[in-house]
Parts: C-alpha cells; sequence; structure tokens
C-alpha cells in the first residue's frame, strides 16, 4: 500500500509530541503519499479522516507511553497499525535538532519491513511499460498486461505453474473508480466459468467479480480486506483477487489474448466515454 | 485569602490546518507565558484516550477549549467527556480559516498576531474565571 496515514501524537506540551510532530512534517514533505491525521478528527470520525484512515496503511507516532496514537487507531478498528515510540527512537540522539530526523528514520525502517512482509505471496519481479500494450484514450491511460488472458467481462487471468491468478483489468478498475471494499469467496469453493465469485464497490457502482476459468480457489488476497484500493493501484499485481487450480488449463483459449484485448478494450473504454476519439 | 483554582486548557490536535497550529501556539504562549502559574494544559489525546486525571480535572475545574475551526473537536470532546468547557474559543472566529496561509500549518509566520490575540484573551478568559470562582 503506497499510501501512509501518519498519526502523530499530538500532546502539544510534550517534547515528544513535538517531536512526532516534527517527523509527521518532514515525512509529509518529503512523500506526496503521506497523508498527516488528526487524534481528535479520528475520535470525532470525521467523513474525510475516517476515509483517508481506512484507505492508508496506518503509522502512529507515540511520544509518550500512554501511546494516544496508536490507541486511537485501535479503537477505530485498524489492528495492524504500525506505530513508532517517539522515546526509543531519540534515545540515542543528544543533538535535539536530529530528533525528528531519527523518527523519521525509525518509521521508514518499520514500513519498509511492514511492506517486505505483508507481500510475500506475490511475484515480487519488476512490471515494467515494454510488458504492456498501452493506449491513451482522451485523457486516460489504458494498460493492458502482455502474456495473460482476458474475459469479456475484464478480467484477466495469468498462468503459473499448475494454477491461475485471477484479477481485475486496468480497465475494469478504471471504469470502477476508487475501490473501497472488496468482499472475496472462501477458499476451496468450486467454481464454474462465469460463475460470480465475490464482489467489490467503489465510489461508483458494485461489480460482481466473474471468474474467468473454472475449477477450486486455492488462495484468496486477504490484503484486499484492509486495502481495496491496491486493485486500482495495482491491477496486475498486487491487486490481484484469487489463485484457482483449474479444472481445465484449456478452457483460458476461451478467453481473448492481450492483443486482441487491447482493441477491444479501447472500443469498450471509448464507448464509456460516450464519445468518438 | 479565597482558594483559586488553576484553569485546564485544552486545545485543537488538527494537525494539517494552520487553524490548529494557531491554537496550538497560542494555548502555549498563554500558559508558558502570560499566565503560567494559573494555568494547566490538558491534553487532548490523553483526554479522549481515557485519561482519568485529565477527565477529572475538566469536571471538576474551569477549562477554556481552543478550537482551530468550526468542527470544535476540542468543546466537542470536553463536553461529552467532562463537563461544558467554561469558555470556548475558536480561531475562526479572529481569522477566517480561508485567509489563513496553509504554510504555516507547521510553522507560525504572518498569522503570529492572531496568535498573539487569542493568547491574550486566554489570559483575559483565565482571570476572569478565577476571579468569578466561588
Amino acid at each position: 500500500m503506497s499510501r501512509k496515514y501518519v498519526l502523530p501524537c499530538a500532546g502539544y506540551d510534550r517534547p515528544g509530541g513535538k517531536i512526532g510532530r516534527e517527523a509527521a512534517e518532514i515525512l509529509a514533505d518529503e512523500d506526496l503519499e503521506v497523508v498527516v491525521g488528526s487524534v481528535a478528527a479520528l475520535f470525532a470520525e470525521r467523513p474525510g479522516e475516517v476515509k483517508d484512515f481506512r484507505s492508508s496503511q496506518v503509522i502512529c507516532i507515540d511520544g509518550c507511553s500512554v501511546k494516544c496514537a496508536s490507541k486511537m487507531a485501535q479503537a477505530r478498528g485498524n489492528k495492524d497499525v504500525l506505530a513508532v515510540d517517539v522515546t526509543e527512537s531519540i534515545a540515542a540522539i543528544e543533538d535535539s535538532k536530529e530528533r525528528g530526523q531519527a523518527v523519521v528514520e525509525s518509521v521508514r525502517r518499520l514500513y519498509q519491513n511492514a511492506v517486505s512482509k505483508a507481500l510475500p505471496d506475490f511475484p515480487s519481479k519488476d512490471i515494467d511499460d515494454s510488458e504492456f500494450f498501452i493506449e491513451k484514450i482522451d485523457k486516460f491511460i489504458l494498460k493492458v498486461q502482455k502474456g495473460l488472458y482476458y474475459s469479456d467481462n475484464d478480467f484477466w487471468a495469468r498462468i503459473e505453474g499448475e494454477d491461475v491468478r485471477i484479477g481485475a483489468s486496468d480497465l475494469l478498475q478504471q471504469m470502477a473508480s476508487d475501490i473501497f471494499f472488496v468482499e472475496l469467496a472462501e477458499i476451496g469453493k468450486k467454481v464454474e466459468f462465469g460463475d460470480d465469485v465475490g464482489g467489490f464497490e467503489s465510489t461508483k457502482t458494485a461489480i460482481e467479480i466473474i471468474t474467468p476459468i473454472s475449477g477450486t480457489i486455492l488462495e484468496r488476497n486477504e490484503l484486499l480486506e484492509n486495502s481495496p484500493e491496491l486493485v486500482n493501484e495495482s491491477p496486475y499485481g498486487p491487486g490481484w483477487f484469487y489463485l484457482v487450480k483449474p479444472d481445465d488449463i484449456d478452457e483460458l483459449e476461451l478467453l481473448k489474448d492481450a492483443s486482441e484485448y487491447i482493441t477491444y478494450a479501447v472500443e469498450k473504454a471509448k464507448h464509456e466515454l460516450g464519445k468518438k476519439v | 485569602m479565597s482558594f483559586k483554582p488553576k484553569v485546564g486548557i485544552i486545545s485543537c490536535s488538527g494537525e494539517d490546518c494552520t487553524g490548529g497550529n494557531i491554537s496550538r501556539e497560542a494555548t502555549l504562549k498563554a500558559l508558558h507565558e502570560l499566565r503560567p502559574n494559573e494555568t494547566v494544559t490538558i491534553c487532548l489525546p490523553l483526554f479522549l484516550a481515557g485519561d482519568e486525571g485529565e477527565r477529572s480535572f475538566a469536571k471538576t475545574f474551569p477549562t477554556i477549549t481552543v478550537d482551530g475551526c468550526n468542527k470544535l473537536c476540542a468543546a466537542i470532546s470536553t463536553a461529552r467527556f467532562s463537563s461544558d468547557p467554561s469558555v470556548k474559543i475558536n480561531v475562526e472566529d479572529y481569522a477566517e480559516c480561508i485567509s489563513l496561509n496553509p504554510k504555516e500549518k507547521w510553522r507560525i509566520g504572518e498569522s503570529a498576531t492572531v496568535v498573539e490575540h487569542i493568547a491574550e484573551e486566554i489570559a483575559r478568559q483565565v482571570d476572569r474565571l478565577r476571579e468569578e470562582w466561588e
């Protein structure tokens, strides 16, 4: 998850609170994906604050042992907060000017560790643009990854050994817009080609996940429960839905390959945009 | 000589907005410079997290909330967990939020005058509350 909700201790009259705020300032200045949260706004469940909180990796900066920021984040339903203790982070730092930066480094280390642990199931191979067909339609850039199979419902299937991973195409996630909820079927469920197996909701619509292959669900992407926006951010990567053991791998021949699908997808996108491009 | 209580000051914790920063700066100025012996700070997050010391003080003694915007988080929270604040100060009554420089959400610059006015108002209210205390 690239978006981070940094919740500093708001104890304005305490040294830890001041340093935590300095660290939040540095993080926000350096990283556009950082949103600085407010304990009081989170407490009051202000809609914008809650949206940021739920759609981001939450990182608390606690200024003292009471750990108000972490407690508030957990009270609001996030049990997976990353928490940095200012007191521990600055224990060996004598120069007061370097303390904010020391907390920033602690936050970065913690975040990197969490990210590397969170994505162990997905191939870490870098994806570059040469692996895509890319079309620009009006202001939209449409990407279709080569080597995958695509259904007319805009889901992709990728062969991985004897199994098949499935997800939503870039076109589908763009049409859906901001996805805030994904519901996935249970592991072990047997599915038939064209079955709906869960679904997702966005700010614009609700969409059923239509499986492009028959088989048995081996894995489902648990990260999507807390991070549904991964489907928007990386539909061919960490935003996948299921890993399926196919009944018949040849069923994929019923689907479009990437070169066929890009033509289909461009036409569909033009139609969605409601104009000839 | 009659007992004069200290006055608890509860400031907004809006991190990413200029009003929040102004409210905190004004509160700190009143606490440390203008009325250091007559005031105590009440930590809003600690208060919200359920600290009994902070909440019971605010139930018993006079409090001044200093909010950074019209959402009035500090005033609402104080009323919910302790009792109605004795005085509610809102930065937006001194400067419209829209006119505040967003760059000052971390460091006060041209809003120093607003900070000064609010700190003085806090100090005035502290004096009044202590004077009227029975």
